[in-house]
């Protein structure tokens, strides 16, 4: 803030009441009381900044098209920080923890974060898919989830490793309750060892990317596919988008980084799915073909093969071996073996992967409620779930999840997060909502002086 | 802020900054006090306070209760400063907690006016570039929005729905979880 200068009201609104103030302050003495349209926008914009959750925000938008425009404009955004708005996360309970028939019916649980206070979080509940306890999450982006049918037939994918390609699929905006159905065609049989949602087509430029029921695209990684037909075994991307054009189809040319290469393993119980990182998926690969971890460009369908350090890597499976993310958007390793969590990043600005912080999960978790003496000494603990602050853990004698706070490596069994059995997928609100950005649009007519 | 109540205290408490309002009612202020205001700071530097400074955007009233913000703040600063040095540490934490309760306390009795007032202090406290005013004011508005209705927002200061009735099923539409 440029201070002593006076400052002139932009983009205000002119069919406010007494608002022709050319000389505003003079008639203090006598005029009318003064309002919050004598109030300039950049000022208003600090009174929006201390707004306590994302309900207030929305409800102050749509007061009026100033505060609409003032709250979906691009420099109320780039100031409110934490952007979009993280709404919060779906929990699963995975079959692999809780074979249960209440389980099996379960669907993915969504829990607030603290910004949603005092929203109702049922009104995000996926209550309203057709058929809706038959669905398992498989991805999720901006506002959209991407789910697939449960298979009676088979065990789950994401932990076996690979399933075949669903043969439906669901698109859905919990927000606004709509849902897309997908079927994939028969030709795509194969074994599928990842299904995403990319960011959508025609992001636009004022930097939120905006990704919605209208542009989704499908990204479907299979493995073995047709290997007459592409000349290799190794993965192959297929896309799925909406529109008019849309539909599927294969990507050969994503492929193209494999060819005459084997380093990527021929069957896919030598693949493991270690985790989404910024705009990637992590798949570790290796034991003969060295330590290696393949990489899927999620925007691009590129596929890379990234060599690792042979002990970060060594007798990788689903459940113990993870990637996150680490600071400054680098790439850390949770490794779980022996009941030892490790965490492994690499050194600012070079190559070298050091021990970050590492745990004994039968010494930390003694003393905490609901433990018993026998964890551990059968079976090592495993991986449920890992995010950038935490991973959720458990023995193998029972499902009983804890987690573990990478910053102090402290466990914790009594938060909400430790009462689901699976994988946690982020659930991120767009800010502003479209429509508030089309509102705000038509209502700036004249000026847009910034 | 803080450097009025170093060494030079009491050069600082013995300068006198006349302020006037946009009335033409002067207050004689200390520099301690004044230089709470960075825009007044700022004319202080150039040198350009001589004869009082005009503050045309300021009504006597209005001026009146931001030069009471002021001298209190002043104060806290000052205090802050010179009890660092001859308190022990559990001691200058223990007058540094009583004095922030204090504070709070003033600051709270202070808020407790009309909303023409309120956006009167707002706009002084953003002409005369009063951080700390500027935020509590500010804050006092956004509290007062938090749990409300569109339509409570609108009745509580006087805005006019300009939104057509399609636009406003819209929002309420693509937003429902925001609105019970």
């Amino acid at each position: 803030m440029a201070p002593g200068r006076r400052r002139h009201r932009r983009g205000g609104d002119e069919r406010a009441p007494k608002t022709k103030t050319s000389s505003r302050r003079k008639e203090a003495t006598a005029g009318p009381a003064t309002s919050v349209h004598d109030i300039p926008d950049h000022v208003l914009e600090l009174i929006f900044l201390r707004l306590d959750s994302c309900a207030s925000v929305v409800r102050a938008a749509s007061a009026c098209r100033r505060w609409c425009h003032l709250l979906a404009g691009a420099a109320f955004a780039s100031r409110f920080g934490s952007l979009p708005l993280l709404a919060g996360h779906y929990h699963t309970v995975h079959n692999f923890f809780d074979r249960s028939l209440a389980a099996s019916r379960a669907t993915p649980v969504f829990v607030p974060s603290p910004g949603m206070a005092g929203v109702d979080p049922r009104h995000f509940s996926l209550d309203f898919l057709p058929d809706s306890t038959s669905w398992e999450l498989a991805d999720s982006r901006g506002g959209l989830l991407l789910l697939f049918k449960k298979s009676t037939a088979q065990a789950s994918w994401s932990w076996t490793g690979y399933r075949y390609l669903p043969d439906q699929l669901v698109v859905c905006e919990p927000s606004t309750r709509r849902h897309q159905g997908i079927l994939s065609p028969p030709y795509l049989k194969g074994k599928c060892i990842g299904l995403f949602l990319p960011h959508g087509d025609g992001d636009d430029g004022s930097g939120g990317r905006r990704i919605g029921m209208s542009n989704f695209r499908i990204l479907a990684v299979l493995h073995e596919f047709k290997p007459w037909v592409y000349g290799h075994i190794g993965p192959v991307a297929c896309a799925f988008s909406s529109g008019c054009d849309g539909g599927w189809r294969v990507l050969p040319e994503s492929a193209a980084a494999f060819d005459g290469d084997a380093t990527v393993p021929d069957r896919v119980e030598q693949i493991s799915f270690a985790g989404r990182v910024g705009g990637s998926a992590y798949w570790a690969i290796g034991q003969e073909h060295g330590a290696s971890m393949l990489v899927l460009d999620v925007a691009t369908a590129a596929f890379s093969v990234v060599t690792f350090p042979e002990h970060l890597v060594r007798s990788h499976d689903r459940h113990n071996f993870r990637v996150i993310s680490g600071e400054d958007g680098g790439l850390r390793v949770v490794r779980l073996l022996d009941n030892e969590l490790k965490v492994f990043g690499r050194r600012h600005g070079s190559d070298e992967w050091v021990l970050q912080n590492h745990v004994r999960l039968p010494e930390a978790t003694r003393g905490l409620p609901g433990h018993e003496d026998r964890f551990f000494r059968q079976n090592a603990a495993i991986i449920v779930a890992a995010e950038e602050t935490h991973v959720v853990v458990t023995p193998q004698e029972k499902t009983w999840p804890f987690s573990v706070d990478l910053e102090t490596m402290e466990v914790e069994r009594a938060l909400e997060r430790n009462k689901y059995a699976g994988t946690v997928f982020p659930y991120e609100l767009p800010w502003p909502p479209a429509v508030l950005m089309t509102c705000a649009e038509r209502g700036r007519s004249r000026r847009t002086r910034r | 802020m803080a450097s009025a109540g170093s060494g030079d205290e009491k050069a600082a408490a013995a300068a006198m900054i006349t302020l006037i309002s946009s009335d033409n009612e002067k207050f004689e202020v200390t520099e301690a006090t004044a230089t709470l205001s960075q825009t007044i700071r700022h004319m202080i530097e150039d040198g350009c306070t001589d004869g009082g400074v005009p503050l045309p955007n300021v009504t006597s009233k209005i001026l009146a209760r931001v030069i009471e913000y002021c001298k209190k703040h002043a104060t806290a600063a000052a205090g802050e400063e010179g009890s660092s040095s001859s308190f022990s540490d559990a001691a200058f934490l223990e007058v540094d907690r009583a004095f922030l309760e204090e504070l709070e306390e003033f600051d709270d009795a202070f808020l407790e006016v009309d909303r023409a007032t309120l956006f009167d202090l707002i706009l002084a406290a953003n002409y005369l570039d009063i951080k700390g005013l500027l935020n509590l004011t500010c804050q006092k508005v956004a509290d007062s929005v938090k749990g409300k209705t569109p339509e409570q927002i609108r009745e509580m200061y006087n805005i006019v729905n300009d939104l057509t009735p399609e636009e406003e099923a819209e929002i309420r539409r693509e937003t429902q979880w925001a609105f019970e």
